[in-house]
Protein backbone atom coordinates (compact mmCIF):
# COMPACT_ATOMS: atom_id res chain seq x y z
CA UNK A 1 0.00 0.00 0.00
CA UNK A 2 1.45 3.62 -1.19
CA UNK A 3 1.64 6.82 1.60
CA UNK A 4 -0.85 7.86 -0.98
CA UNK A 5 -3.61 5.23 -0.35
CA UNK A 6 -2.57 5.10 2.85
CA UNK A 7 -3.37 8.58 3.51
CA UNK A 8 -6.50 8.64 1.47
CA UNK A 9 -7.92 5.93 3.87
CA UNK A 10 -7.05 7.42 7.19
CA UNK A 11 -8.69 10.71 5.86
CA UNK A 12 -11.81 8.80 4.82
CA UNK A 13 -11.60 6.67 8.97
CA UNK A 14 -10.87 10.54 9.87
CA UNK A 15 -14.65 11.99 8.19
CA UNK A 16 -16.62 9.14 9.47
CA UNK A 17 -17.28 9.95 13.23
CA UNK A 18 -16.59 6.81 14.91
CA UNK A 19 -13.79 6.22 13.04
CA UNK A 20 -12.11 9.74 14.31
CA UNK A 21 -13.32 8.45 17.98
CA UNK A 22 -10.84 6.12 16.75
CA UNK A 23 -8.12 7.23 15.42
CA UNK A 24 -7.65 9.93 18.10
CA UNK A 25 -7.82 7.13 20.69
CA UNK A 26 -5.39 5.24 19.40
CA UNK A 27 -3.10 8.91 19.04
CA UNK A 28 -4.04 9.58 22.66
CA UNK A 29 -3.36 6.11 23.91
CA UNK A 30 0.16 6.17 21.84
CA UNK A 31 0.85 9.58 23.60
CA UNK A 32 0.22 7.86 27.22
CA UNK A 33 2.60 5.14 26.17
CA UNK A 34 5.07 7.60 25.13
CA UNK A 35 5.03 9.17 28.25
CA UNK A 36 5.00 5.78 29.96
CA UNK A 37 8.46 4.53 28.07
CA UNK A 38 10.07 7.69 28.61
CA UNK A 39 9.39 8.32 32.07
CA UNK A 40 7.83 5.89 33.66
CA UNK A 41 10.49 3.22 34.79
CA UNK A 42 11.03 5.08 37.94
CA UNK A 43 14.12 4.22 39.64
CA UNK A 44 14.14 1.60 42.96
CA UNK A 45 17.59 0.63 43.03
CA UNK A 46 19.55 2.35 46.25
CA UNK A 47 21.85 4.94 45.68
CA UNK A 48 25.55 3.71 45.74
CA UNK A 49 27.19 3.71 48.89
CA UNK A 50 29.88 1.85 51.32
CA UNK A 51 28.76 0.41 53.74
CA UNK A 52 31.53 1.62 56.34
CA UNK A 53 29.95 0.21 59.99
CA UNK A 54 30.28 2.84 62.92
CA UNK B 1 -19.59 10.90 21.71
CA UNK B 2 -19.73 12.68 17.88
CA UNK B 3 -20.06 15.96 19.54
CA UNK B 4 -16.65 15.73 21.73
CA UNK B 5 -14.53 13.09 20.22
CA UNK B 6 -11.62 14.39 21.67
CA UNK B 7 -12.92 13.61 25.49
CA UNK B 8 -14.21 10.35 23.87
CA UNK B 9 -11.11 9.39 22.46
CA UNK B 10 -8.93 10.77 25.70
CA UNK B 11 -11.62 8.38 27.91
CA UNK B 12 -11.05 5.54 25.73
CA UNK B 13 -7.20 6.00 26.04
CA UNK B 14 -7.27 6.47 29.80
CA UNK B 15 -9.42 3.10 29.84
CA UNK B 16 -6.85 1.28 27.62
CA UNK B 17 -4.04 2.16 29.47
CA UNK B 18 -5.58 0.98 33.37
CA UNK B 19 -6.64 -2.21 31.79
CA UNK B 20 -3.00 -2.80 29.92
CA UNK B 21 -1.91 -1.19 33.69
CA UNK B 22 -4.38 -4.19 35.59
CA UNK B 23 -3.18 -6.73 33.27
CA UNK B 24 0.13 -5.99 33.64
CA UNK B 25 -0.09 -6.30 37.59
CA UNK B 26 -1.62 -9.64 37.29
CA UNK B 27 0.89 -10.87 35.31
CA UNK B 28 3.79 -9.74 37.44
CA UNK B 29 2.15 -10.83 40.47
CA UNK B 30 2.07 -14.54 38.84
CA UNK B 31 5.31 -14.19 37.85
CA UNK B 32 6.82 -13.27 41.26
CA UNK B 33 5.30 -15.89 42.72
CA UNK B 34 6.73 -18.68 41.05
CA UNK B 35 10.48 -17.07 40.79
CA UNK B 36 9.77 -15.90 44.73
CA UNK B 37 11.97 -19.22 45.66
CA UNK B 38 14.62 -18.41 43.16
CA UNK B 39 15.17 -14.89 44.02
CA UNK B 40 15.14 -15.98 47.89
CA UNK B 41 18.80 -17.83 46.92
CA UNK B 42 20.57 -14.60 45.38
CA UNK B 43 21.70 -11.09 46.42
CA UNK B 44 18.53 -9.34 45.12
CA UNK B 45 19.20 -5.76 47.08
CA UNK B 46 18.98 -4.23 43.91
CA UNK B 47 15.43 -4.01 44.20
CA UNK B 48 15.12 -4.00 48.25
CA UNK B 49 13.54 -0.70 47.97
CA UNK B 50 10.74 -2.26 46.36
CA UNK B 51 7.93 -4.69 47.88
CA UNK B 52 6.54 -6.92 45.34
CA UNK B 53 8.43 -9.53 46.67
CA UNK B 54 7.88 -9.34 49.97
CA UNK B 55 4.71 -9.22 49.70
CA UNK B 56 5.17 -12.79 46.99
CA UNK B 57 7.54 -14.47 50.16
CA UNK B 58 4.88 -13.51 52.89
CA UNK B 59 2.68 -15.78 50.59
CA UNK B 60 4.67 -19.13 50.83
CA UNK B 61 4.23 -21.67 53.25
CA UNK B 62 8.14 -22.73 53.04
CA UNK B 63 9.26 -19.42 53.47
CA UNK B 64 10.43 -17.24 56.32
CA UNK B 65 11.03 -13.58 56.17
CA UNK B 66 14.07 -12.17 58.26
CA UNK B 67 14.01 -8.17 58.54
CA UNK B 68 16.73 -6.74 59.66
CA UNK B 69 20.20 -4.87 59.24
CA UNK B 70 24.44 -5.59 58.29
CA UNK B 71 24.15 -8.27 61.14
CA UNK B 72 22.53 -10.52 58.71
CA UNK B 73 24.15 -9.86 55.40
CA UNK B 74 27.64 -8.16 55.78
CA UNK B 75 29.24 -11.58 55.48
CA UNK B 76 29.40 -13.18 52.78
CA UNK B 77 29.50 -16.94 53.61
CA UNK B 78 27.99 -20.69 52.73
CA UNK B 79 26.54 -20.24 56.11
CA UNK B 80 24.57 -17.26 55.99
CA UNK B 81 21.14 -18.23 56.01
CA UNK B 82 19.88 -17.67 52.50
CA UNK B 83 22.58 -19.98 51.31
CA UNK B 84 22.53 -22.87 54.00
CA UNK B 85 18.66 -23.39 53.55
CA UNK B 86 19.01 -22.93 49.99
CA UNK B 87 17.80 -26.67 49.27
CA UNK B 88 15.48 -26.75 52.24
CA UNK B 89 17.08 -29.60 54.32
CA UNK B 90 14.29 -29.25 57.37
CA UNK B 91 11.60 -27.94 54.85
CA UNK B 92 12.02 -24.37 54.33
CA UNK B 93 13.94 -21.62 53.27
CA UNK B 94 14.40 -18.11 54.51
CA UNK B 95 14.10 -14.77 52.82
CA UNK B 96 16.23 -12.56 53.96
CA UNK B 97 15.16 -8.81 53.66
CA UNK B 98 17.62 -7.24 55.66
CA UNK B 99 20.45 -5.00 54.33
CA UNK B 100 23.29 -3.05 55.13
CA UNK B 101 22.69 0.08 56.90
CA UNK B 102 19.15 -0.84 57.61
CA UNK B 103 17.23 0.93 60.86
CA UNK B 104 14.45 0.22 62.50
CA UNK B 105 12.99 3.69 60.79
CA UNK B 106 13.74 2.24 57.44
CA UNK B 107 11.53 -0.99 58.78
CA UNK B 108 8.78 0.76 60.20
CA UNK B 109 8.40 2.24 56.88
CA UNK B 110 8.72 -0.96 55.27
CA UNK B 111 6.15 -3.01 57.68
CA UNK B 112 3.56 -0.30 57.74
CA UNK B 113 3.94 -0.34 53.56
CA UNK B 114 3.31 -4.11 53.78
CA UNK B 115 0.35 -3.32 55.63
CA UNK B 116 -2.75 -6.05 55.86
CA UNK B 117 -0.41 -8.49 53.63
CA UNK B 118 1.30 -8.93 56.59
CA UNK B 119 -1.56 -9.86 59.11
CA UNK B 120 -0.66 -13.22 61.14
CA UNK B 121 2.56 -14.00 58.95
CA UNK B 122 5.47 -15.11 60.89
CA UNK B 123 8.51 -13.42 60.48
CA UNK B 124 11.55 -12.32 62.13
CA UNK B 125 12.48 -8.78 62.96
CA UNK B 126 16.52 -9.11 63.43
CA UNK B 127 18.36 -6.65 65.08
CA UNK B 128 21.53 -5.91 66.56
CA UNK B 129 22.82 -3.59 69.21
CA UNK B 130 25.33 -1.82 66.68
CA UNK B 131 23.28 1.21 66.42
CA UNK B 132 22.45 1.86 69.93
CA UNK B 133 25.79 1.24 71.11
CA UNK B 134 28.45 2.24 68.68
CA UNK B 135 26.68 5.39 66.43
CA UNK B 136 26.30 9.18 67.14
CA UNK B 137 23.61 10.26 69.89
CA UNK B 138 22.52 5.96 69.11
CA UNK B 139 21.03 7.04 65.80
CA UNK B 140 21.25 5.60 62.26
CA UNK B 141 23.74 7.20 60.07
CA UNK B 142 22.06 9.04 57.58
CA UNK B 143 23.85 7.95 54.72
CA UNK B 144 22.96 4.73 55.94
CA UNK B 145 18.93 6.02 56.16
CA UNK B 146 18.93 7.72 52.63
CA UNK B 147 20.84 4.65 51.15
CA UNK B 148 18.50 2.46 52.35
CA UNK B 149 15.14 5.17 52.14
CA UNK B 150 12.57 3.89 49.96
CA UNK B 151 9.35 6.61 48.32
CA UNK B 152 7.59 3.39 47.88
CA UNK B 153 7.57 2.55 50.92
CA UNK B 154 7.29 6.18 52.75
CA UNK B 155 4.54 6.67 50.49
CA UNK B 156 2.59 3.06 51.38
CA UNK B 157 3.22 4.19 55.05
CA UNK B 158 1.79 7.33 55.01
CA UNK B 159 -1.09 6.96 53.00
CA UNK B 160 -1.90 3.72 54.62
CA UNK B 161 -5.61 3.00 56.06
CA UNK B 162 -3.94 0.17 58.23
CA UNK B 163 -2.08 2.54 60.72
CA UNK B 164 -2.80 4.57 62.87
CA UNK B 165 -3.11 8.18 62.47
CA UNK B 166 -0.99 9.14 65.82
CA UNK B 167 1.99 6.52 64.24
CA UNK B 168 1.79 7.76 60.87
CA UNK B 169 2.51 11.41 62.55
CA UNK B 170 4.93 10.28 64.57
CA UNK B 171 6.88 8.79 62.32
CA UNK B 172 6.63 11.87 59.78
CA UNK B 173 8.29 13.81 62.18
CA UNK B 174 11.43 11.49 62.44
CA UNK B 175 11.68 11.26 58.50
CA UNK B 176 11.91 14.93 58.40
CA UNK B 177 15.22 14.41 60.24
CA UNK B 178 16.68 13.31 57.48
CA UNK B 179 15.53 15.88 54.79
CA UNK B 180 18.19 14.34 52.25
CA UNK B 181 16.08 11.64 51.07
CA UNK B 182 12.77 13.52 50.63
CA UNK B 183 15.61 16.12 48.32
CA UNK B 184 13.00 16.05 44.70
CA UNK B 185 10.31 14.23 46.47
CA UNK B 186 8.17 17.54 47.00
CA UNK B 187 5.10 15.34 47.53
CA UNK B 188 6.22 13.18 49.95
CA UNK B 189 7.78 16.01 51.65
CA UNK B 190 4.49 17.77 51.91
CA UNK B 191 2.63 14.68 53.42
CA UNK B 192 5.20 14.49 55.56
CA UNK B 193 4.98 18.38 56.90
CA UNK B 194 1.02 18.05 57.15
CA UNK B 195 1.33 14.64 59.05
CA UNK B 196 4.01 16.19 61.59
CA UNK B 197 1.69 19.44 61.48
CA UNK B 198 -0.96 19.27 64.22
CA UNK B 199 -3.06 22.21 63.03
CA UNK B 200 -6.55 21.46 61.66
CA UNK B 201 -5.71 22.93 58.40
CA UNK B 202 -2.71 20.40 57.84
CA UNK B 203 -5.16 17.71 58.68
CA UNK B 204 -7.67 18.88 55.66
CA UNK B 205 -4.67 19.47 53.03
CA UNK B 206 -3.62 15.88 54.17
CA UNK B 207 -7.10 14.69 53.54
CA UNK B 208 -7.48 16.39 50.20
CA UNK B 209 -3.77 14.79 48.96
CA UNK B 210 -5.09 12.07 49.93
CA UNK B 211 -6.29 10.86 46.13
CA UNK B 212 -2.93 12.44 44.50
CA UNK B 213 -1.30 9.64 47.20
CA UNK B 214 -3.18 6.71 46.47
CA UNK B 215 -2.85 7.49 42.49
CA UNK B 216 1.30 7.89 43.47
CA UNK B 217 1.27 4.53 45.19
CA UNK B 218 -0.02 2.66 42.57
CA UNK B 219 2.45 4.09 39.82
CA UNK B 220 5.90 3.23 41.93
CA UNK B 221 4.01 0.13 42.68
CA UNK B 222 3.91 -0.88 38.85
CA UNK B 223 7.22 0.59 38.56
CA UNK B 224 8.17 -2.17 41.38
CA UNK B 225 6.36 -4.43 39.65
CA UNK B 226 8.62 -3.51 36.20
CA UNK B 227 11.70 -3.34 38.29
CA UNK B 228 10.94 -7.10 39.73
CA UNK B 229 9.88 -8.65 36.37
CA UNK B 230 13.20 -7.46 34.89
CA UNK B 231 15.50 -8.69 37.70
CA UNK B 232 13.94 -11.62 37.56
CA UNK B 233 14.70 -12.56 33.61
CA UNK B 234 18.02 -11.58 34.07
CA UNK B 235 17.82 -14.63 36.63
CA UNK B 236 20.55 -17.58 35.06
CA UNK B 237 18.54 -20.48 34.35
CA UNK B 238 20.98 -22.26 37.14
CA UNK B 239 19.49 -19.44 39.82
CA UNK B 240 16.02 -20.28 39.33
CA UNK B 241 16.37 -23.94 39.58
CA UNK B 242 15.40 -25.01 42.86
CA UNK B 243 16.64 -28.02 44.76
CA UNK B 244 14.79 -29.53 47.66
CA UNK B 245 16.61 -32.43 49.41
CA UNK B 246 15.50 -33.10 53.09
CA UNK B 247 18.97 -33.68 55.35
CA UNK B 248 19.41 -34.08 58.85
CA UNK B 249 21.56 -31.23 59.89
CA UNK B 250 24.87 -32.30 62.90
CA UNK B 251 24.84 -28.52 64.06
CA UNK B 252 27.79 -29.67 66.77
CA UNK B 253 29.66 -30.66 63.72
CA UNK B 254 29.07 -27.68 61.61
CA UNK B 255 30.03 -25.06 64.33
CA UNK B 256 33.24 -27.15 64.93
CA UNK B 257 33.63 -26.29 60.59
CA UNK B 258 32.51 -22.92 60.60
CA UNK B 259 34.99 -22.36 63.33
CA UNK B 260 37.58 -23.34 62.14
CA UNK B 261 37.33 -21.29 59.04
CA UNK B 262 36.65 -18.03 61.13
CA UNK B 263 39.90 -18.87 62.83
CA UNK B 264 41.54 -19.04 59.51
CA UNK B 265 39.91 -15.32 58.88
CA UNK B 266 41.14 -13.34 62.30
CA UNK B 267 44.79 -13.91 61.64
CA UNK B 268 45.12 -10.16 61.54
CA UNK B 269 44.72 -9.22 65.03
CA UNK B 270 44.25 -11.26 68.89
CA UNK B 271 41.19 -10.36 69.18
CA UNK B 272 39.02 -12.90 67.40
CA UNK B 273 38.09 -9.88 64.53
CA UNK B 274 37.54 -10.98 61.01
CA UNK B 275 40.35 -9.94 58.75
CA UNK B 276 37.66 -7.77 56.84
CA UNK B 277 36.48 -5.60 59.55
CA UNK B 278 39.73 -5.49 61.48
CA UNK B 279 41.46 -2.26 59.75
CA UNK B 280 37.86 -0.39 60.40
CA UNK B 281 38.22 -0.77 64.10
CA UNK B 282 42.28 -1.71 65.24
CA UNK B 283 42.71 1.68 66.02
CA UNK B 284 39.91 1.30 69.57
CA UNK B 285 42.27 -1.34 70.34
CA UNK B 286 45.95 0.83 70.50
CA UNK B 287 44.99 1.73 74.25
CA UNK B 288 42.76 -1.16 75.81
CA UNK B 289 41.12 0.45 78.78
CA UNK B 290 40.98 -0.98 82.67
CA UNK B 291 38.46 -3.06 83.01
CA UNK B 292 35.06 -1.32 83.78
CA UNK B 293 36.40 2.22 83.03
CA UNK B 294 34.13 2.59 80.21
CA UNK B 295 30.84 1.03 81.72
CA UNK B 296 28.82 4.71 82.88
CA UNK B 297 29.49 5.66 79.53
CA UNK B 298 28.19 2.75 77.58
CA UNK B 299 25.18 2.64 79.31
CA UNK B 300 24.53 6.47 78.93
CA UNK B 301 25.19 5.83 75.58
CA UNK B 302 22.63 3.13 75.61
CA UNK B 303 20.17 4.57 77.80
CA UNK B 304 19.38 7.69 75.36
CA UNK B 305 20.38 6.42 71.89
CA UNK B 306 18.00 7.19 69.89
CA UNK B 307 17.14 4.25 67.76
CA UNK B 308 14.91 2.91 70.75
CA UNK B 309 12.49 5.45 69.86
CA UNK B 310 12.84 4.36 66.12
CA UNK B 311 12.15 0.67 67.34
CA UNK B 312 8.93 1.84 69.01
CA UNK B 313 7.94 3.06 65.94
CA UNK B 314 7.87 -0.34 64.56
CA UNK B 315 6.98 -2.59 66.68
CA UNK B 316 3.33 0.14 67.17
CA UNK B 317 3.40 -0.68 63.32
CA UNK B 318 3.34 -4.72 64.01
CA UNK B 319 1.09 -4.40 66.52
CA UNK B 320 -1.31 -2.29 64.86
CA UNK B 321 -1.20 -4.88 62.22
CA UNK B 322 -1.34 -8.09 63.77
CA UNK B 323 1.74 -9.55 62.16
CA UNK B 324 3.50 -12.93 64.43
CA UNK B 325 6.97 -11.32 64.32
CA UNK B 326 9.84 -13.23 66.07
CA UNK B 327 12.46 -10.35 67.58
CA UNK B 328 16.21 -11.86 67.31
CA UNK B 329 18.89 -9.62 68.51
CA UNK B 330 22.34 -10.56 67.68
CA UNK B 331 24.11 -10.65 71.44
CA UNK B 332 27.15 -8.36 72.32
CA UNK B 333 30.74 -9.68 71.69
CA UNK B 334 31.41 -9.57 75.23
CA UNK B 335 35.19 -9.86 75.16
CA UNK B 336 35.54 -7.46 72.64
CA UNK B 337 33.90 -5.04 74.61
CA UNK B 338 35.47 -5.97 77.56
CA UNK B 339 38.77 -4.69 76.10
CA UNK B 340 37.43 -1.57 75.66
CA UNK B 341 36.79 -1.49 79.15
CA UNK B 342 33.27 -2.17 78.96
CA UNK B 343 32.28 -4.76 82.11
CA UNK B 344 29.77 -7.97 80.88
CA UNK B 345 27.46 -6.54 83.16
CA UNK B 346 27.52 -3.00 82.36
CA UNK B 347 26.90 -4.72 78.68
CA UNK B 348 23.69 -6.97 79.88
CA UNK B 349 22.15 -3.37 80.22
CA UNK B 350 21.89 -3.68 76.24
CA UNK B 351 19.35 -6.89 77.05
CA UNK B 352 17.56 -5.19 79.63
CA UNK B 353 16.52 -2.03 77.65
CA UNK B 354 15.78 -4.26 74.62
CA UNK B 355 13.43 -6.15 76.57
CA UNK B 356 12.02 -3.18 78.42
CA UNK B 357 11.07 -1.66 74.99
CA UNK B 358 9.65 -5.07 73.47
CA UNK B 359 7.91 -6.31 76.17
CA UNK B 360 5.00 -4.09 76.24
CA UNK B 361 4.26 -5.28 72.54
CA UNK B 362 3.59 -8.71 73.72
CA UNK B 363 6.62 -9.52 71.45
CA UNK B 364 8.64 -12.82 71.84
CA UNK B 365 12.32 -11.87 72.05
CA UNK B 366 15.30 -14.35 71.01
CA UNK B 367 18.03 -12.40 72.60
CA UNK B 368 20.69 -14.91 71.80
CA UNK B 369 22.72 -13.57 75.34
CA UNK B 370 23.98 -16.81 76.17
CA UNK B 371 26.49 -16.87 72.88
CA UNK B 372 27.91 -13.09 73.58
CA UNK B 373 30.94 -14.79 75.28
CA UNK B 374 31.12 -17.76 72.81
CA UNK B 375 34.30 -16.95 71.17
CA UNK B 376 34.16 -16.67 67.48
CA UNK B 377 30.13 -15.82 67.90
CA UNK B 378 30.48 -12.23 66.42
CA UNK B 379 33.11 -10.51 64.14
CA UNK B 380 33.53 -7.64 65.00
CA UNK B 381 32.26 -4.54 67.73
CA UNK B 382 29.22 -4.14 66.10
CA UNK B 383 27.89 -8.00 66.48
CA UNK B 384 28.26 -8.75 62.55
CA UNK B 385 27.68 -12.28 62.57
CA UNK B 386 30.40 -14.39 61.48
CA UNK B 387 30.18 -17.96 59.94
CA UNK B 388 30.48 -19.70 63.33
CA UNK B 389 27.61 -17.38 64.63
CA UNK B 390 25.82 -18.22 61.13
CA UNK B 391 25.66 -21.96 62.62
CA UNK B 392 23.35 -21.00 65.60
CA UNK B 393 21.63 -18.23 64.25
CA UNK B 394 20.53 -21.10 61.90
CA UNK B 395 19.74 -23.38 64.38
CA UNK B 396 17.45 -20.37 65.58
CA UNK B 397 16.15 -19.80 62.55
CA UNK B 398 14.93 -23.78 62.45
CA UNK B 399 13.86 -23.82 65.54
CA UNK B 400 11.73 -20.06 64.37
CA UNK B 401 9.96 -21.76 61.62
CA UNK B 402 9.12 -25.23 63.17
CA UNK B 403 7.29 -23.62 66.23
CA UNK B 404 9.69 -24.61 69.15
CA UNK B 405 10.82 -21.09 68.91
CA UNK B 406 10.51 -19.13 71.63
Amino acid sequence: MSIRRLMEFFTALYRNPWGRVLLLSVYYAAILAGLVVMYGKGDLTSPDFVYQGF
Amino acid sequence: MKQAPHIAAALVAVFASVMAAVAFTIYANRFEEKYVHAVATVDHSEISNGSALERAALRQDDLLSIYGASELVLLDTKYQANRFFKTYPTGFMVFNVATKGGSALTLAQKFAGLGEDLRGKRIVLALGPAIMTMAPYGEVNSRHYDANFSELNALEMMFSTDISMDIKAHAAKRMLNFPESLQDKPFLKFTLENLAGESIINQVIYYLSWPLGRLQIAIVRLQDHYATVDFIRHLSSENTTITRQPAEIDWEALVLIAEQEQIENTVSNPYGVDDSQWPKIKELFLHPAEPGSKDAEFIDDVELAREWNDLEIALQVLKELDADVVIMSAPMNVPLWETLGVSEEAQNFYYEKLHAVVEPYGLPIIDLHEYGTIPYFSMDLASHTSRKGWIYVNKTLDGIFHGTLP
